[in-house]
């Protein structure tokens, strides 16, 4: 049996849901990890390494923002 | 996918050459215990576990496992070869050296390594392994099968991802350095609100700056600081030294010094018996992973206390939240050591001042100041040991505390600006920390998103397998009903236990009665055969890539009657699978000759084992009639001799079956028995055991049926006999021997159901018949 892939609407009802309880998170992120959970994170566990750059990223979407902006 | 055969050289059992044929049908393979028939599995799953074979896992096997992979007695400078073509004409060779490295080539590499062991091979002392293992066990080796491979990625991912972005955002330490600016607004300002805090911004301000100007709070501090210095500038020397003193003597180095033993002290009583624990936890993993079999109390694996299973959960909980504890003191530590720092640093920026030159003169303090000046407060920083605070006590606490006695001194203005200079210093302290409050905020914000999203994924898997999990629970169910027909044990399925995230158990119904586990009242057999119905199962959902299935020695623990209802589950759960059958029970290789078609399962067994050098050999008697047919022209004593042969074989199975009385021979003339001795005895039998229904319901002999034999058994003693020792058959003669010899196989064969005579009826154990009932042989009424 073949392992089944995320469906885009999947995803996105995932991360309704979590926005709904966390709505401090911009939308940026959000995007970021949409883009993740349909890619990178379902291949494989990802390093260390790759982990701490995508960690970099979102840290550099706060700093970019001048206070963070919520998701509408 | 098929397999069309396997050839083996020289590996396992083998010598130089063996073939098994199968032309991509199912096959029965019969051999004594040790012919060699493992052999073919063997060469299954060392090219499945890239050539590893799990029972040869022994420290004695050689690096590659070469001691056991290639046979003993392989010519020098000649590898063992394996080679599995599959129906397409692809094929797979595996060539492996005298050192066991091996290098495998061929088309049908990817297809074949497409295959899961786990789901194409059973062997005999695997059956119940899967009921054996633990939850966590039998939750792993059905994770394949649930397709939720990238949802456990991504689970995975998000949790680490949270990890990461706490560790680079400096989480915890952001927490500790807003916890200690709280602290100290506390001490400057008690419980004044936001706004009393701008409200005192403000006055300072306008005492200092005067009307208008700045509005932002971080501004009119900054203005204001300004403006101190201004003022200061503008001091006498005698002014400026009271400042620095009242400066000094508000650094408290003793409340820090108290913070950082205090917290070195916890963390140092907490560690202790934390490290002995974790040493623990790799002492008791054995003991772990039996007691979980056993069902008992565990040792936990974080602290090695014994707890009850049902425990377990809250326990480790308990202790992740213990350690988050130790964390969080940690932190604690790392924040007061970095008070200390700043001020170990503002005391050393006060005492090196010229304006306090002549005091630390009239005190007897400069070598205090010498050694203040030496100290390196980035090296205490990173580490502050018990002998940098006893330093710090010693020689510079003395100099706060003769500062502060000093600075009683200071005239009221001085002490005035000293004051307002240590409030604006917090405040604007406290102002620009709301930056940091905010980021951190964003961060516990993500962080909960990320919380969220990953509980959001496993909720996910959960579901997902839930579903698989009642798809395989319907299968095993049919499976164990066709097994075991109206038998008081039902209801078998998996379930995932309530509370617990990556496990599987199995349960039914015994009697009536839920029972949590098959180990608690089935026994071996039972537990063998719920393991046969659990690998099927599992088995028959790798349809996408349809592997062969090898079932080898698999149902040494069932009975007579549970062994023959295996047919009727492969006739109706795998009749389009290709299955390699392996066996060391004449009996069941007897039933399954009669009972499985012929048009798609072959027969082969094998020869006693003899010496390695010979190897694995294939047993003559197991040619077929078409093979008899196919000597007609060119040879037909040799199709004579083939088809006598056929009948001395399968005439043996069917005289044993149907319990025929044979006459004891003196020596290893019993072993030797021809197909007209066989037929003579089940003609004499026959004659009142065998019946069919008449026109009426009732039961008759079966006449036509010995008057088959005895036209048979005439061809047998003549022409058989010639065929075999006269070879002067002509092709006429053989072939009305294999047309006789076909029909008397025939006679036994229900013409209205076409099952064979085989089925035990009654408890005592007197009658055979066929399926529908049709045909009937009565035991010992001869």
């Amino acid at each position: 049996m073949t392992d089944t892939p995320l469906s885009s609407d999947w995803v996105k009802a995932r991360l309704r849901d979590a926005r709904a309880a966390s709505p401090l998170v911009p939308v940026a992120t959000i995007q970021l990890i949409e883009v993740l959970l349909r890619g990178q994170f379902i291949d494989q566990e990802l390093p260390s390494r790759k982990l701490s750059e995508i960690a970099d990223s979102l840290l550099a979407q706060t700093e970019s923002l001048d206070g963070p902006k919520a998701a509408p | 996918m098929r397999i069309r055969s396997i050839s083996l050289a020289w590996f396992r059992g083998a010598a130089e050459s063996l073939t098994l044929e199968l032309g991509s049908k199912s096959a029965v393979i019969y051999g004594e215990n040790g012919a060699g028939k493992s052999s073919f599995v063997d060469a299954i799953e060392y090219v499945l576990n890239n050539g590893k074979i799990g029972h040869l896992s022994h420290e004695y096997s050689g690096r590659h496992q070469e001691k056991g992979v290639i046979n003993t007695h392989t010519p020098a400078d000649v590898s063992a070869v394996l080679t599995i073509t599959l129906d397409d004409d692809s094929e797979l060779r595996a060539e492996i050296k005298r050192n066991g490295t091996a290098t495998a080539s061929g088309a049908a590499s990817a297809a074949v390594h497409g295959w899961d062991y786990r789901r194409t091979v059973l062997r005999q002392d695997e059956v119940a392994a899967f009921i054996r293992n633990t939850k966590g066990g039998k939750y792993s080796e059905i994770l394949p099968l649930l397709g939720l491979r990238p949802l456990e990625f991504a689970a995975e991912n998000v949790r680490q991802l949270a990890k990461a972005l706490e560790r680079q955002g400096r989480v915890r330490e952001s927490r500790a350095e807003l916890e200690m600016i709280k602290a100290r607004r506390d001490a400057a300002f008690g419980e004044s609100s936001d706004l009393d805090l701008v409200q005192t911004i403000a006055g300072r301000y306008e005492k200092y700056c005067g009307q208008g100007g700045a509005t932002q709070a971080l501004t009119r501090c900054e203005a204001i600081t300004a403006a101190i210095g201004q003022r200061m500038a503008h001091y006498s020397d005698e002014q400026r030294r009271h400042l620095i003193l009242r400066d000094l003597a508000g650094l408290d180095l003793t409340s820090s010094i108290n913070a950082v033993r205090s917290a070195t002290a916890e963390l140092a009583n907490a560690a202790e018996p934390l490290l002995e624990e974790k040493l623990e936890v790799l002492r008791s993993t054995g003991g772990f992973i039996a007691a979980v079999q056993a069902g008992n109390e565990v040792a936990c694996p974080a602290c090695g206390q014994p707890v009850p299973v049902e425990e377990f959960r809250t326990h480790v909980n308990n202790e992740q939240e213990r350690l988050k504890g130790m964390l969080k003191t940690l932190d604690g530590r790392k924040a007061a050591i970095g008070v200390l720092c700043d001020r170990l640093n503002a005391l050393k920026s006060g005492v090196s001042k010229p304006e306090l030159g002549p005091w630390l003169e009239q005190g007897g303090l400069e070598q205090r100041a010498k050694e203040l000046a030496a100290l390196s407060v980035a090296q205490v920083r990173v580490n502050c040991t018990e002998d940098d605070l006893r330093q710090i006590e010693t020689a510079f606490v003395p100099l706060i505390v003769t500062a502060t006695a000093a600075a009683k001194d200071a005239p009221p203005d001085v002490q005035d600006l000293a004051a307002d200079t240590r409030l604006i210093e917090v405040a604007r302290e406290v102002v620009a920390s709301r930056k940091l409050a905010e980021q951190l905020k964003y961060l516990i914000a993500l962080a909960a998103f990320l919380e969220s999203l990953e509980r959001g994924v496993r909720d996910e898997i959960r579901g997902r397998s839930q579903r698989v999990i009642d798809e395989l629970s319907a299968d095993i169910q049919t499976m164990w009903t066709i097994l075991h027909p109206g038998e008081e044990i039902e209801g078998v399925r998996l379930y995932m236990p309530e509370g617990s995230d990556k496990a599987i158990d199995i349960e039914l119904k015994f009697f009536g009665v839920e029972q949590e586990s098959p180990r608690l009242t089935l026994s071996e057999g039972y537990r063998n055969s719920l393991g046969l119905c659990l690998f099927l199962a599992m088995a028959k959902r790798e349809a996408e890539t349809d592997p062969p299935l090898f079932l080898d020695d698999v149902v040494v623990s069932l009975d007579r009657k549970h062994r023959g209802m295996i047919v009727e589950l492969l006739e109706k759960e795998f009749r389009t699978r290709q299955v390699i059958l392996l066996t060391h029970d004449r009996d069941w290789y007897a039933e399954l000759r009669e009972r499985l078609d012929s048009g798609t399962w072959l027969f082969k067994a094998l020869l006693p084992y003899d010496k390695p050098a010979v190897g694995i050999r294939w047993s003559a008697k197991t040619s077929t009639f078409g093979d008899a047919r196919a000597f007609l022209t060119d040879a037909p004593d040799a199709a004579g001799n083939t088809a006598r042969k056929i009948m001395d074989t399968e005439l043996a199975l069917r005289a044993e079956r149907l319990k025929v009385r044979m006459p004891y021979l003196a020596a290893n003339r019993n072993d030797h028995r021809t197909g007209h001795d066989f037929l003579f005895r089940i003609i004499a039998d026959g004659a009142v055991c065998f019946r069919r229904k008449g026109a009426g319901g009732g039961y008759e002999a079966y006449a036509d049926a010995i008057t088959t034999f005895r036209a048979t058994d005439k061809l047998l003693v003549t022409w058989g006999n010639k065929a075999s020792h006269g070879f002067d058959v002509v092709r006429p003669e053989a072939e009305k021997l294999i047309a006789e010899c076909e029909a008397t196989l025939e006679v036994f064969i229900c013409p209205n159901c076409r099952k064979p005579v085989y089925k035990l009826v009654d408890a005592s154990a007197e009658l055979l018949q066929c399926e529908c009932g049709h045909l009937q042989w009565r035991y010992g009424k001869a």
